[in-house]
């Protein structure tokens, strides 16, 4: 029996040991190369800030970033707001009837998002299935041209960006105790002061993880924006991909893609404090 | 052999070399050197273009040499980094011509060994120094025949003046070229682009410009009607014309823009990847091609293996078109990119 204070093998021990590999995997293979492209934009093609001064003055940089962000921010207000009440019902059932749900969620990650970008174009285009229903059911009398819009974008991009926000909002309510629902109606307390002042509270981790998961992987977008939106919705990644692959001017990829690392690290720097004020989130693992 | 790798003593030395060429393969080293090759690696864009040239170049030439053909995707940040870590896996990139062009400038590609590729049968701008051009296909106006009554827009004015909704590619090369010939640039004087007055020509049709990103994306705007009439390129909107779609299309002042080939520097297998090169600009590897997809031959020679009807589909270079000056765009992509992205979002 080893005592606690010996040097030889503790738990403790053990699995700090356990993080050698994925810690030397992370280091090598996203770290290391995360630092190689803050470097080059400091060193490609020349010693300086060059490639700065060029994002920052004038060109289409920061307008691109801005609506990248806004983008990103709208997108995850909508799933937010439709995505809660959803995990709400699906929380509470359970067997089969919980599975089939799950089912309709998960499913339409099976898809590629190119091939579901194509499809919303399908529904929104001038004799596209909406605007069809739209002139034959008398509510307006031409077409609309949907396409290319904000509401296209938005649609496409929350109907895929929809389960990243579900699954963890699910995973945090299905661990609420019921018992705590039922408590506070015991001492009085009516559903809707319940829910608020109860279960609302407890679900908010899954919220915040939801929201800060599909707030980041809306800043990469790519392809739903560039077939579904017009000239105001180039995004970030677009620029990125034009100076990398196309133009292959690494030093400016590297810039955008630096102010872009920036702006998504002080982001959830903010999401951090406020989730640990709210008592929750990544802040507070369960 | 020693017994140091702990690999029986009397193994032979082939199979140790089929031994270490497998170790290096699955850690992903360049391949023994003095080796004779069975394959080699290209990377294209995939799609109809590879299908093409899959059965009309690869296939054939295959069975003439005894070498296979794999195919990659042609990203060029992977080339610029292979060449950059001097570990390159491929032997060939195929690209469009003005993307060729900018790798050339960037150094990343071997000069072309016209000692094996035909030179003096290639048609007039296709021999370049690091790359060469394999076909000519065209960036012109189509329209939906639904929407657009009439014999449509015949020219980039009648197109811009078009009362409807336009589509263009929402990038510079061309779509200059495009802007300033529907201001009445005439066709042969259009280099060096006035940047200035190509950019004033779309302003005034902003309003019903619709951009499209992807080729596929441009034929289904036309063939959909949610747009009246745009540019496309040729091999887009062949086969759905061919196959009853409310689509039409003119080679009148049409772009030609071409696929080009390059070697990428420090390629494994040259000599190999200039064999199959000279088989692509061959005559018949030309013509085979040309009846496979809409895009015409570079290859002097190859029109005589071609009939009418297939002559009529194919992209020609003459007085009513223009030649998409590749080494311009290399020189001048940067900046004008930038003006471009610019223009687009204010």
């Amino acid at each position: 029996m080893a005592s606690d204070k010996s040097t030889g093998w503790t738990a403790t021990a053990f699995y700090r040991w356990l993080l050698v590999a994925p810690l030397a995997f992370v280091g090598l293979f996203f770290l290391w190369p995360i630092l190689n492209v803050i470097l080059r934009s400091f060193t490609d093609p020349s010693l300086g800030v060059a490639n700065y001064e060029r994002v920052f003055g004038g060109g289409p940089y920061l307008k691109v970033l801005w609506i990248t962000v806004e983008t990103a921010g709208i997108v995850t207000i909508l799933c937010a707001l439709i995505a809660y009440p959803v995990a709400y019902v699906i929380s509470r059932v359970r067997g089969s009837m919980m599975s089939l749900m799950m089912a309709f969620v998960v499913v339409s990650l099976w898809t590629s998002v190119v091939i579901r970008s194509y499809a919303w174009m399908v529904v929104f285009q001038r004799k596209g299935v909406l605007n069809q229903f739209l002139v034959a059911a008398d509510i307006v009398e031409r077409p609309i041209s949907f396409l290319p819009g904000t509401l296209a974008v938005n649609v496409g991009m929350v109907h895929i960006m929809l389960p990243f926000m579900l699954l963890p909002m699910l995973a945090t309510m299905r661990t609420i105790d019921r018992t705590l629902i039922s408590a506070a109606e015991v001492m009085g307390a009516n559903p809707f002061v319940a829910f608020r002042k109860v279960f609302f509270p407890l679900s908010l981790p899954g919220l915040g993880a939801g929201s800060a998961l599909v707030f980041m992987m809306s800043l990469g977008f790519f392809i739903t924006p560039a077939l579904l939106g017009g000239p105001r919705h180039m995004m970030a990644a677009v620029l990125i991909e034009q100076q990398a692959n196309r133009l292959l001017d690494w030093g400016l990829a590297s810039a955008l893609s630096t102010v872009l690392l920036l702006l998504t690290t002080s982001i959830y720097l903010v999401y951090l404090r406020v989730m640990k004020s709210a008592g929750g989130g990544f802040a507070h693992g369960r | 052999m020693t017994n140091k790798y702990g690999i029986n003593s009397n193994i032979s030395r082939r199979t140790a070399l089929i031994g270490l060429g497998a170790a290096a393969t699955a850690l992903g080293m360049p391949r023994l050197a003095n080796a004779k090759t069975d394959q080699i690696v290209m990377a294209t864009g995939g799609g109809k273009l590879e299908e093409a040239y899959r059965k009309t170049i690869y296939e054939p030439w295959t069975a003439k040499s005894g070498v296979n053909v794999i195919n990659t995707s042609n990203e060029g940040a992977r080339l610029k980094a292979m060449v950059e870590q001097g570990n390159v896996e491929w032997d060939l990139i195929q690209g469009p011509a003005e993307a060729l062009a900018v790798y050339a400038k960037e150094g990343l590609l071997e000069p072309i060994d016209y000692s094996v590729v035909d030179k003096d049968a290639m048609v007039k701008g296709s021999a370049h120094d690091h790359f060469v051009v394999t076909d000519l296909a065209a960036y012109n106006i189509a329209w939906n025949t639904d929407n657009v009554t009439g014999e449509g827009p015949q020219s980039w004015a009648d197109l811009f003046a078009l009362d409807g909704r336009v589509g263009l590619w929402k990038r510079p090369f061309q779509t200059m070229e495009a802007a300033l010939l529907a201001d009445g640039v005439p066709i042969n004087e259009l280099y060096p682009l006035d940047v200035d007055r190509a950019f004033a020509s779309m302003d005034k049709i902003k309003d019903k410009l619709v951009w499209w990103e992807k080729g596929a994306q441009s034929a289904q705007l036309l063939l959909d009607g949610e747009i009246d009439a745009g540019s496309t390129w040729n091999g887009r909107v062949f086969g759905p014309k061919k196959d009853g779609a409310p689509v039409d299309y003119t080679f009148n002042q049409a772009v030609l823009v071409s696929d080009g080939w390059g070697v990428p520097k420090g390629a494994p297998n040259k000599a190999e990847a200039f064999d199959m090169m000279a088989y692509a600009l061959s005559p018949e590897a030309q013509a085979a091609f040309a009846k496979t997809i809409p895009y015409g031959p570079v290859n002097i020679n190859a029109d005589a293996l071609l009939d009418d009807a297939v002559k009529a589909n194919l992209p020609t270079l003459n007085d009513n078109s223009v030649l998409l000056d590749v080494s311009y765009w290399a020189d001048n992509s940067s900046e004008i990119v930038e003006r471009f992205n610019t223009w687009i979002l204010g």
